[in-house]
């Protein structure tokens, strides 16, 4: 009866020792990263049946329980991963945003002081002062220009050395995960117990993981770890692990991509759709939807700029008398810089990718350039061109395939996007592609001509020929009002004398060269073949085109009006010595307030508007959705930390049932002690 | 059900709770700090761009005062000039009618002839005039050279306008070329000047017609050179009165152009102002509430951390 009484008891001192035991290790690891709250699991001893019914024999503690719920950690984590994504995002994107944040540093101030040296040159054309801060404000928007580009380059490459570094984080961590898997593994068959601690510290290693780049995980029946990444690539099977790199795109060199190394140590690139979530994930879409943008913005302000203002500085003469065709006249006021071309593989056929000619709406030249990258690829047969940024193709659904760069020419010729192939590329293979960048590097190679920072009176600001009329002769009142130049004109060397004849309904003008003109009035062209007489409509817009050796006066629309009387003579003549003529540096001023980009849809500034709203609200947008999530996981952290946290007062609590317990099976020793000896003095 | 509640997570939530407000606090505080509503433009992606245009519109328009007033004086100058060749001409003018007296004697004529060439050539001078710059303000686009010489004095200037672009949609001339001041002179009615041969005559051919007139002996008023002179110089007259109508026309234009462009500088600034400026009422309010309840949550935060069972046992 005793021994019973004693054998009792000290199970319920065993288990209130295990108990308080597993309390105070809760208390130590109050404070520990990680650590899932223990408890024992009790269960009373089998009976002893005797006459008078069964007899129970004690307690026992089965198992030290992990209190873990894989759902609620679950959640954790995924929670977890856009957090950590969305915060690396806003981390990068906010840089951009605070560049633009400071209008006294943007591109705003530069270009105004750029337009406003412009408006200084066409109120003292022929000033050297003036036409040398026309320089300067040229060049410090230049480096206004290239400033903000090395800054998203350092960006880009802070981006790129941040992927190889969290590359190699996730490396570490699924080694360690396949490294705790093994002894997990083993622990378990070892003793037939739980090894709560190798558990926590896995899951704790999968939340850091996990916080690199979202990861899934499936438990398999040895209680090893299965972690997937994207779509389920696998990164750890038990103590299988396949490693991540980081490397150099195949498709674009200057990117660096992550891929997964393949058993012979070969790198399969993973697509950047699939790693979505950590810290990678916030990288790389900030990469794709941030920084891309933001350096193709800024080069499509750079080339619509220069080959907006570079076709009409074209038209003009500069202070030395030198026109379109002079050896010594600087068409190009800035270098525009061409797209760039990456073929994949480097054995693909050598694509040529050229700039359009900026086009004329009659008011102004402007651009068709879109701040997107495109891709040209091949199936072996037919060619696609994809625009990047929204996915639309040249074919597309309603026009057939097409099998060559000239093909894709006329599709575009239709739906300009600012560049054109070079047509005759030939022997494209299946699966050969390219990346084509109109405007990436614009920015960076922004630079005004080196000739002109040199001499600032090669900016042509005047308009090349002047008209004359004959003062001393002409008895009528009309006279030339207007004049301009198409881009490609010819001035002739000798003065072309346009002479009125009084006869006819409306008289007649003569002296054009031999080819023809055109002569447009009220919305209608009509052409009449020169040299032979035109009739004289007063207001009428008279462009030339000639095909006369000499004088080659072509491309330039005169517009003549007034009454004439017969023998009245007007002359056009080259504008040589005209040094106070700005008449084409205010139509080269008139360019900041007209649509010169997108297709004649906006302006430089409207599309510098857009830009930093774009930025504005992406960055809005990621703040946003990080405080929304960040509650999100805060919840998620409260489920999982009502199951799995320690609570001290519970501890408390704990510890005194757990004292009292093992005072009380104390107790119970005490009385069977007592019981035995009272036994023994009754012999006495 | 109440929610178990862990120790680590009772003290993570009381500090990330403080750290969240005082992070708001921070951008409340420093929206005060830089007097703005929008730090960055995540703050209002919409106004800031709407800011940005309005910037350029702002910087365009001060773009065009600047030219209205560089225009202004070019014209001003012109205007003085015009004013200047106008007196002379009155004086030529009033010469030329005092010698039409039938009472005066060759040598009388010879003496107003004498005096008409000394005013003759102080037009030249005014007629190559140079501005601050030293550019020849009536020689068209060829600024540089000097535009009236010899005799008969010729123009080898151009007819080249020189356009400052003053508003959106509108320049403004801000010269007088040669041609139009001196070599192409017109009455009242817009008819040219000719000489008794019939061919057209500048301003010095119609002064230098009357003084070789009177260097004539024995000449008389009632010849019709001297009626056609005298016209002539009457329509010189004509012509820079009429050129004078111009330049004040266009300087009146420039006038209103410059009231409109003034009143449009103070609307963009209250309307950069609207979009930028912080509502100091409002940010102020923001802080004191931010401040009031990050106060609250550190109180509260001390009280509850301090609560334990260990204390009673």
């Amino acid at each position: 009866m005793g021994s019973g009484l004693i054998s009792i008891a000290m199970t319920g001192i065993n288990a209130a020792q295990t108990g308080l035991l597993t309390t105070s290790n809760n208390i130590a690891n109050l404070s520990t990263e990680g650590y899932t709250r223990q408890r024992t699991v009790q269960a009373s001893n089998p009976t002893v049946m005797t006459g008078a019914g069964g007899i129970g024999q004690g307690t026992h503690v089965v198992t030290i329980e992990r209190m873990y719920s894989e759902a609620l950690t679950k959640q954790v984590l995924n929670a977890q991963a856009k957090v950590s994504a969305l915060d690396t995002y806003y981390a990068q994107i906010s840089q951009i945003d605070n560049m633009l944040a400071d209008k006294e540093a943007g591109l705003t101030p530069v270009m105004q002081e750029f337009f406003d040296a412009i408006q200084a040159v066409a109120s003292n054309p022929s000033s050297l002062s003036a036409r040398q801060s026309m320089v300067s404000a040229s060049e410090s928007m230049v480096s206004g220009f290239q400033s903000i580009y090395s800054r998203l380059g350092e960006l880009e490459d802070g981006v790129n050395s941040q992927i190889s570094g969290v590359v190699n984080s996730i490396n570490t961590y699924t080694k360690q995960i396949g490294e705790i898997n093994q002894k997990i593994i083993s622990a378990s068959a070892l003793n037939g117990q739980p090894a709560n601690d190798l558990l926590d510290k896995r899951d704790q290693m999968v939340a850091e993981l996990n916080d690199l780049v979202k990861v899934t995980v499936t438990v398999n029946d040895d209680s090893s770890y299965n972690v997937f990444v994207g779509s389920g690539q696998q990164l750890v099977v038990g103590s299988r692990v396949t490693e991540m790199a980081a490397k150099p795109s195949v498709a674009d060199p200057s990117r660096i991509v992550v891929g997964l190394v393949g058993a012979t140590g070969k790198v399969q690139e993973l697509p950047e759709s699939l790693i979505s979530g950590g810290k990678l994930g916030g990288l790389l879409s900030f990469r794709t939807e941030a920084l891309d943008s933001s350096f193709n913005q800024l080069g499509l302000m750079a080339t619509s700029l220069s080959q907006t203002f570079n076709a009409q500085n074209a038209l003009g003469q500069d202070l030395l008398g030198n026109t379109a065709g002079s050896a010594s006249f600087v068409a190009n006021y800035f270098s525009v810089t061409a797209p760039t071309v990456i073929g994949n593989p480097a054995t693909a056929p050598q694509l040529g990718v050229t700039l359009d000619a900026p086009l004329n709406n009659g008011t102004n030249f402007y651009t068709n350039l879109t701040a997107s990258d495109y891709r040209l690829s091949s199936d072996g047969t037919n060619l696609t061109l994809t625009r990047l940024s929204d996915g639309k193709t040249w074919p597309d659904a309603s026009t057939g395939p097409v099998s060559t760069t000239a093909q894709i020419n006329a599709l575009l010729a239709s739906d300009p996007q600012g560049f054109t192939l070079s047509a005759g590329t030939v022997g494209f293979a299946a699966g050969d592609s390219y990346i084509i960048q109109p405007t990436r590097d614009a920015a960076r190679l922004f630079a005004v001509d080196a000739r002109v920072s040199a001499d600032p009176r090669l900016i042509a600001a005047g308009l090349s020929p002047v008209v004359a009329s004959n003062v001393a002769t002409n008895q009528g009142n009309a006279a030339v009002t207007a004049i301009s130049f198409a881009s490609g004109y010819s001035v002739g060397s000798s003065a072309l004398s346009i002479q009125y004849n009084a006869g006819g309904p409306t008289g007649s003008l003569t002296g054009f060269p031999a080819g023809n003109v055109t002569v447009t009035s009220g919305g209608s062209s009509v052409t009449y073949a020169t040299p032979s007489p035109i009739p004289y409509t007063p207001g009428a817009t008279i462009t030339i085109n000639s095909t006369a050796a000499a004088p080659a006066w072509s491309g330039v629309t005169v517009v003549l009006d007034g009454k004439p009387v017969n023998g009245d003579t007007f002359s056009l003549a080259g504008n040589t010595t005209g040094v106070e003529d700005g008449r084409n540096v205010v139509k080269l001023g008139n360019l900041q307030t007209q649509n010169t980009v997108l297709g004649a849809t906006a302006t430089f500034q409207d599309n510098y508007a857009g830009f930093v709203n774009d930025i504005g609200n992406k960055t809005a947008a990621a703040e946003i959705s990080s405080t929304a999530q960040t509650s999100l996981l805060g919840q998620a952290v409260a489920a999982r930390e009502s199951v799995s946290g320690v609570n001290r007062d519970e501890e408390a609590a704990k510890l005194i049932e757990y004292q009292q317990a093992y005072q009380a099976s104390a107790k119970v020793l005490e009385i069977a002690s007592n019981l035995f000896d009272t036994l023994l003095s009754l012999g006495r | 059900m109440s929610m178990r509640i862990s120790t680590m997570q009772l003290f993570n939530g009381g500090t990330n709770g403080i750290q969240k407000l005082q992070s708001d606090l921070y951008s409340a505080q420093n929206q005060v700090n830089t007097g703005r509503r929008i730090v960055t433009p995540k703050d209002d992606p919409i106004g800031s761009a709407q800011a940005l245009l309005v910037t350029q519109a702002s910087a365009v328009n001060d773009l065009y005062l600047k030219n209205q007033g560089t225009a202004d004086s070019k014209l001003t100058a012109l205007d003085n000039t015009l004013q200047g060749i106008n007196e002379e001409l009155q004086s030529i003018y009033s010469g030329a009618v005092a010698a039409g007296n039938g009472a005066y004697s060759d040598s009388d004529r010879a003496a107003i002839a004498a005096e008409l060439t000394e005013r003759l050539g102080s037009l030249l001078t005014l007629a190559n005039s140079q501005d601050g710059n030293g550019r020849y303000v009536f020689a068209g686009f060829k600024s540089t050279a000097q535009p009236f010489s010899g005799n008969p004095t010729i123009y080898v200037g151009d007819d080249g306008v020189q356009k400052l672009q003053v508003s959106a949609s509108q320049y403004v001339a801000t010269n007088l070329t040669g041609t139009e001041v001196f070599m192409n002179v017109r009455d009242a009615n817009g008819a040219q000047a000719v000489d008794t041969n019939g061919m057209a005559v500048s301003m010095f051919d119609a002064v230098n017609g009357m003084i070789t007139f009177l260097g004539t002996p024995g000449a008389s008023a009632s010849d019709p050179v001297y009626a056609n002179a005298l016209g002539n110089i009457q329509a010189s007259m004509d012509t820079v009165l009429r050129n004078l109508t111009v330049v004040g026309a266009r300087q009146s234009s420039l006038e209103s152009m410059t009231n409109t462009a003034e009143d449009r500088t103070v609307q963009y600034k209250e309307q950069l102002s609207n979009l930028e400026d912080l509502d100091y009422a409002k940010a102020l309010t923001d802080v004191a509430q931010k401040k009031l309840q990050l106060e609250a949550a550190q109180a509260t935060f001390a009280t509850t951390a301090k609560l334990s069972l260990f204390d009673y046992i």
